[in-house]
């Protein structure tokens, strides 16, 4: 396998992973109506014939049995349907595909992470084989044997293939593909190489033969089978014959194989990341040369006009390199309906798993992401926030157990939410267990039920490290929030006790171009997305007032509004404190509106959104309000302000001023 | 053998392993962020790439120089993160047996180097752990 291509596994790793997403979802659909459609049957039959000959090809000996033993079963259903199996055949077939499904997978991520395959699947294909015997013998199938035509033409070429290759049918059937795919007209024998294992013997021995009508075509069949493996030789037999049999290629399930990947494309990320860095570069050299002094002074209509087609390609350039890397979350969605379906299973729960907004796009690596962290929350859900059965009866509930899994695009964020109808969180237990992992930092009274609930993600209140296959209230709780960080986002937990919990993640889309206004302080640019501004406007002092505190508040077009000094909010040395030497930006973001104080304005601008080195959210400057950077045109770097971050950092900055003062 | 790159902070000499070293800049504009520790002066734009800076001296907790158009800014990779150290100047690059390097005597947990090294003209250096510099916060 040394001189396997590199690209040919990747093809296979993209394929494959799409089949059995597909299989997944088609799973779990047609496990909720109780039946396969005809069209799920051929859909299984093709897909596992796809995965098997690829397999078969890359030599992964595993996800081919597997594939192979699971194609025979459907190939079986797809002819006799699903009605000829008993309800409690269909029950078992459901569970030995989703445990297939399991094991296929296992081995798919052996393959991508470079592992040893498991070298014995007999265990689950024995059982494929023996409920498909039973099917047989339970239900009277009429397919007869079909008449074994032997094909014939007049240039006929014999193949043999290498001994003690095994699979020989599976070979023969791929030699047919890559044949058919070139386009040659042919026929062949045995015909039956696609289903019956059988007929690898006869292969074996007589060899498999291949029958063109016309030499050229032979011809071209030549180089392609000397380019094919595992042949030991071939030859060609010329027979000269006046009558021509037409027989009719058989349509091979392959055939009818929707074309539905011929518009799209695998790019390696990598590529598509140097696209979009270069892109990047595009657009601040683009600014750069038009806003150089000496282009400034320029009054040349010609190269005012050039420069503007110009700012529109680079924007609608910078738009389209965005967006490559933007996929809808479903996937990942999709795949927790499978771990609610096995936990329905397992702890008797029949939980309702309701998506909304599947298809928000993300960014590609926030997408793979999140996957870990959401399949461990809805596990945390279903396990630990939905109560049983029984005691749903005794408190009352009706409605149907419910785990709702949302995500919305709202500025520059995407929010997810998680939301049980569960029993909630007990902060009374979350405390004491908190304490008796000594991780109060203040005394256990004074904590809010806000603080309480942020303790289960305290790295230490559970002893698990990893995200595992068991949850816990709490349990590895630490490591979502991590793996949230991680990729830039924050995770807050809401919960009423007896009514369920929700757990948002609030993720910033990485890479985002944002509309922004630079603003400085000081000598210092910063930069505020223009959806958070209202208004901006010049003020007084007299019209400033003050509350008990201390806080300073404006009067404007008839409310008061907070005033929030960014030098001062930050620690920032510089910057004017006399209000009227500098500006008010009214901002409103979510249902916060206050007052943002700022040295002044200096303009308008895209900028791509760039986010902070993590090694910096060490120090948690996620919590002042800042959600990045960008480069600006002449290369210096502005700090991307959050609307909502910033009243939040401003109240927390309040909040113990208040208590002192009391 | 293995090569590394010494440089002076605050009439310390540090080595580094020359594996873990980008490149070595000057003149670079940095960026100050708001609140960080004071030995984080702040980020830079090295290229597209926005890269956190620290100060080696404010790090070690000694005075602090202001920084010129000549000051030394190293960028090394720690653990798939890169960051720019700042320090006085930069040596030179040596290779060095493994012998050469000794633990020293009363090593601290949370101090960013554990082992001494000696250098071809007999003098001594620090071996910088740059993990240290980022983990214990």
């Amino acid at each position: 396998m040394d001189n396997m291509n590199e690209s040919l596994l990747e093809a296979y790793l993209f394929e494959t992973d799409s089949l059995l997403a597909e299989l997944d979802e088609l799973l779990i659909n047609a496990e909720a109506s109780g039946t396969f459609s005809a069209d799920d049957t051929n859909q299984i039959f093709r897909n596992m014939h796809t995965i098997k000959g690829s397999s078969a090809m890359l030599e992964y000996q595993s996800l081919m049995e597997i594939s192979h033993h699971i194609e025979d079963l459907f190939f079986y259903i797809r002819d006799n349907g699903m009605d000829s199996l008993a309800s409690k055949q269909k029950t078992k077939l459901f569970e030995l595909m989703f445990e297939s499904m399991d094991a296929l997978r296992a081995e798919f991520e052996k393959v991508k992470n470079n592992e040893a395959l498991a070298t014995d699947v007999d265990t689950l294909t024995l059982r494929i084989n023996h409920f498909l015997s039973k099917l047989k013998g339970e239900s009277v199938s009429p397919s007869c044997e079909k008449e074994e035509n032997i094909p014939s033409g007049n240039y006929e070429l014999l193949v043999h293939f290498d001994q003690d290759c095994g699979m020989e049918n599976l070979r023969a059937f791929m030699l047919v593909n890559a044949l058919t795919q070139e386009g040659l007209s042919f026929t062949f024998y045995p015909a039956d190489v696609e289903t019956n294992p059988g007929s690898s013997e006869r292969i074996l021995q007589d060899g498999f033969k291949l029958f063109f009508d016309t030499e050229p075509l032979a011809k071209e069949a030549i180089e392609e089978i000397q380019n094919a493996g595992s042949i030991r030789s071939y030859e060609m037999i010329t027979h000269v014959k006046e009558t021509q049999k037409e027989t009719p290629k058989s349509a091979g399930p392959e055939v009818a194989k929707p074309a539905i990947k011929q518009d799209l494309i695998s790019v390696s990320l990598s590529k598509l990341d140097s696209l979009i860095a270069i892109v990047g570069e595009i657009v601040i050299t683009e600014s750069m040369v038009v806003s150089a002094p000496a282009a400034k002074n320029l009054r040349d209509d010609n190269f005012l006009k050039s420069a503007r087609q110009l700012r529109k390609l680079t924007d609608e350039l910078q738009d389209i390199a965005m967006s490559l890397r933007m996929v809808p979350v479903s996937g990942v969605f999709q795949r927790m309906n499978r771990i609610v379906r096995d936990m329905n299973k397992a702890l008797n729960k029949n939980v309702k798993l309701t998506l909304i907004g599947a298809d928000t796009e993300m960014d590609k690596t926030i997408v793979d992401g999140i996957s870990d962290p959401l399949m461990h929350i809805v596990r945390n859900a279903i396990d630990h926030g939905i109560e049983d059965p029984e005691t749903r009866k005794n408190t009352g509930k009706q409605e149907q157990p419910e785990v709702i899994l949302s995500a919305k695009h709202t500025g520059g964020e995407v929010i997810i939410t998680i939301s049980d109808n569960g029993q909630g969180m007990d902060t009374d237990a979350i405390l004491s267990k908190a304490e008796n992992n000594g991780l109060l930092t203040k005394p256990a009274e004074s904590y809010t039920k806000k603080e309480i609930l942020s303790l289960l993600m305290l790295p230490g209140f559970s002893t698990n490290t990893e995200v595992t296959e068991y949850s816990g209230r709490g349990v590895g709780l630490d490591v979502v929030k991590k793996n949230v960080e991680t990729i830039g986002g924050t995770v807050t937990i809401t919960s009423e006790r007896g009514k369920g919990s929700t757990t948002t993640l609030k993720i910033p889309l990485t890479l985002a171009i944002v509309d922004g206004m630079d603003l400085a302080v000081g000598n210092e640019i910063f930069t505020l997305p223009i959806s958070n501004i209202k208004q901006s406007f010049k003020a007084t002092a007299e019209e400033v007032v003050q509350d008990t505190n201390g806080l300073e508040m404006i009067q404007y077009l008839g409310e008061f509004y907070p005033i929030i000094r960014l030098n001062r909010l930050l620690d920032l040395e510089r910057g004017v404190s006399d209000i009227s030497e500098g500006i008010l930006i009214w901002v409103e973001s979510g249902d916060k509106s206050y007052c943002l104080f700022v040295d002044s304005l200096i303009g308008e601008q895209q900028v791509v959104v760039k986010p902070l080195p993590p090694y910096l959210n060490n120090f948690g400057i996620k919590n002042s309000g800042i959600s990045g950077c960008t480069i600006l045109g002449d290369g210096s770097i502005s700090i991307i302000l959050d609307g909502a971050g910033v009243y939040t950092a401003f109240a927390e900055a309040m909040a113990p001023k208040k208590q002192s003062e009391v | 053998m293995t090569s590394y790159l010494t440089f002076i902070t605050d009439n310390l000499t540090f080595g580094v392993e020359t594996d873990q070293v980008i490149e070595i800049i000057t003149n670079y504009k940095i960026r100050s962020v708001p609140k960080v520790p004071d030995y984080i002066p702040g980020i830079i734009n090295l290229r597209g790439q926005i890269i956190p800076i620290m100060d080696m001296r404010l790090r070690l907790g000694k005075e602090g120089t202001p920084y010129s158009d000549s000051t030394c800014i190293i960028i090394l990779n720690i653990s798939e993160q890169l960051m720019g150290l700042v320090v006085d100047s930069v040596l030179q690059v040596q290779d060095l047996d493994d012998n050469t390097i000794s633990p020293l005597p009363t090593p601290k947990e949370d101090e960013p180097a554990k082992n001494l090294m000696t250098l071809k003209d007999g003098s001594v250096a620090l071996l910088l752990e740059s993990e240290k510099l980022v983990c214990s916060i």
